[in-house]
């Protein structure tokens, strides 16, 4: 037997009004961590979606320019010095960010100019873009084909010509159809499909495979740029640029602040909406707990009064009230993880926001969420727990 | 054990005088009486009289408005709290006319309540004692029941064997026969008895003189002061 044994006794021995106080606090507890957890998944999936809309970190070669400009005429900014973006270096140290579970899509590019025949008009410049179609696709899901097949671009066989997609304006001025075969810089490759119009500057230009256009632009091993997707629910994006920058000295690493915000700003959207109602659900129980703590005390006045009777401090009149608010609300605080994660579970399959969402009961988590429960349950007791060890023990005594 | 002239004075109350709040006419007036060791003194008086007051002042249950109180020649009205709380789980003890137990703590719970202390729990010895204390006051075998399972009578006894477990040295009772039948009641008084001849000090509030002439002195009260003793 312990001081803790009063509080223990007197919730069994009034269990109707202990047990009606777990479960709203329990109601209150599921509520918050499923909608937690919904709201998770559902910043989750959209931000997945949102990826598809493009990168949100760019990746550049670090260079310093000079900008001429003599008598208000300007003759624009001279390269001084551009280092390489060496790509296997870069993937490598981009593997290696402690934040990479959150980097969805890597999508390195080589620009440079070649010359063109094949299509209707016989030879003519034209923007080449390498990329790898695999990643390129993943990163740009708004992409269609207008004739011909995206998923045409694969892996270079030896013999066979090397795969092309040509922009919707590229392919109109140069006359280009899917099947075509085509010759750049002097290499036969075969336009596997036309996009639809983007509107942006890929409508332009003729993707083909990242390691024909480095050994165009005779550049093996070397990238222009590497266009970067991540998944920012779980981290600012800021922090992912602050880590690539560390892994990549020689390279400039910036958010694309619009994009990233806009994403940010669905996402967080969800999680605010579903945190507003987690602390007016919380609040709303702490109050309950206030309300039936100070009634309580009210009714126990007699029992207050022989506890002091017999020679408890206040202190200790006011840790059995806080621990019975403790116990109840670390009770709460199990079950209500346990019943948020299995309803969580329930409405994400119900409502497809995501595929064969299990319990994924962690430990962890469940610990955190009950201690977590009961210092809310004992701060809300503290004021009635107070008021408790106030009593005297005479007048609660004679008073009966 | 009855006090002899020559046993010391455990308890000593000057002037005493308490007003309840709104009340028109103090409850205790200026009053002073005295404890000798071994003594079983009872008060007397007719309701309102202010012997319930007196003795909720000398068991430092509540505060005189002025006058004090000396156990062992030190003023507990002018100890700080914590003091007089200790004094409470020790070396006073404190019986009421409603049995006043947890209903929820078994009997032998029950006694050991003063022993509890927070995290650490009660030990073998401290469980031995209040064993004993409940064999003494004739409850053994009852130490796993209810209050609500016992009899007024028991339920007392409950109550004293609390009292006892500390080894206190006064015990006040304040009317502890007065929810009880007389056959129970004089059985209680009884106990007391007993219990005062085995050395222990007892101040007894009773509105009963039969009960009263048990013990070794009486004071009667009536408007808050002593009438007699």
């Amino acid at each position: 037997m312990t001081l803790f044994t009063i509080p223990l006794r007197h919730a069994k021995a009034k269990w109707p009004r202990t047990l009606l106080l777990i479960a709203v606090l329990t109601l209150g507890l599921a509520s918050m961590t499923g909608l937690h957890r919904v709201s998770g998944m559902i910043g989750e999936s959209f931000e997945k979606k949102l990826i598809s809309y493009g990168a949100n970190i760019l990746i550049t070669p670090k260079k310093e320019s000079l900008n001429i400009s003599y008598g208000g005429y300007s003759l624009g900014d001279v390269s001084l010095d551009e280092r390489p973006l060496f790509l296997g270096e870069a993937i490598t140290a981009i593997n290696r960010i402690p934040l990479r579970a959150n980097i969805a899509v890597i999508a390195p590019k080589m620009l440079t100019a070649a010359r063109i025949s094949g299509g209707a008009r016989q030879e003519s410049s034209v923007a080449v873009v390498g990329v790898d179609f695999e990643q390129e696709i993943a990163l740009k899901s708004y992409w269609e084909a207008a004739a011909g097949s995206l998923s045409s671009p694969g892996p270079d066989a030896p013999g066979e010509p090397v795969p092309a997609l040509a922009g919707a304006l590229a392919a109109e001025k140069l006359g280009l159809t899917p099947g075509q075969d085509l010759e750049i810089n002097g290499r036969a490759l075969r336009l596997g499909g036309v996009l639809r119009s983007t509107g942006s500057d890929d409508d332009s230009v003729i993707f083909v495979p990242l390691g024909l256009a480095q050994a165009m632009a005779d550049k093996p091993g070397l990238a222009s740029f590497i266009e970067v997707a991540a998944l920012c629910s779980g981290c600012p994006i800021e922090d992912l640029v602050e880590q690539l920058s560390a892994a990549l000295p020689g390279a400039e690493t910036r958010a694309l602040a619009q994009v990233a915000e806009t994403r940010m700003y669905a996402v967080n959207f969800a999680q605010n909406l579903a945190f507003s109602v987690s602390l007016v659900i919380l609040v709303t129980a702490c109050a309950m707990l206030i309300m039936s703590m100070f009634s309580a005390v009210a009714e126990r006045r007699r029992e207050i009064g022989l506890m002091r009777a017999v020679g408890f401090s206040r202190a200790r009149v006011f840790a059995v009230f806080v621990s019975e608010a403790a116990g109840m609300g670390f009770l709460s605080g199990a079950a209500g993880y346990a019943a948020g994660r299995f309803l969580s579970s329930y409405v994400l399959n119900r409502l497809q926001l995501a595929e064969n969402a299990g319990l994924d009961f962690d430990l962890l988590n469940f610990m955190a969420v009950s201690l977590a429960a009961a210092l809310a349950a004992a701060l809300a007791a503290i004021l009635p727990a107070r008021s408790a060890s106030r009593v005297e023990p005479a007048e609660a005594l004679i008073a009966l | 054990m009855s006090a002899t002239p020559a046993a010391p004075c455990l308890l000593h109350a000057l002037n005493l005088v308490k007003t309840h709040p709104g009340a028109e006419k103090p409850a205790v007036d200026h009053l002073n009486m005295h404890l000798e060791q071994g003594e079983f003194l009872s008060i007397l008086g007719r309701s309102g009289s202010g012997k319930s007051t007196l003795l909720h002042i000398l068991s430092s249950l509540i505060l005189p408005d002025a006058g004090k109180v000396l156990f062992q020649g030190r003023d507990i009205c002018a100890a700080p709290d914590n003091e007089r709380n200790h004094l409470r789980r020790r070396d006073f003890a404190v019986v009421f006319q409603q049995h006043h137990l947890l209903p929820y703590l078994s009997a032998l719970e029950n006694v050991l309540l003063p022993f509890l202390r927070g995290l650490s729990p009660i030990t073998a010895q401290e469980q031995d004692n209040a064993r004993r204390m409940l064999e003494k006051v004739g409850l053994s075998g009852k130490e796993n029941s209810l209050p609500g399972r016992l009899s007024g009578g028991e339920q007392q006894r409950v109550a004293i064997a609390r009292a006892l477990a500390r080894g206190a040295r006064i015990l006040f009772a304040d009317e502890p026969t007065g929810s009880l039948d007389s056959v129970t009641g004089t059985s209680i008084i009884q106990l007391l008895r007993d219990l005062n001849r085995e050395g222990l000090s007892i101040i007894m509030v009773t509105h009963n003189p039969e009960f009263a002439s048990w013990t070794s002195r009486s004071i009667t009260m009536g408007d808050g002061r002593t009438l007699q003793g």
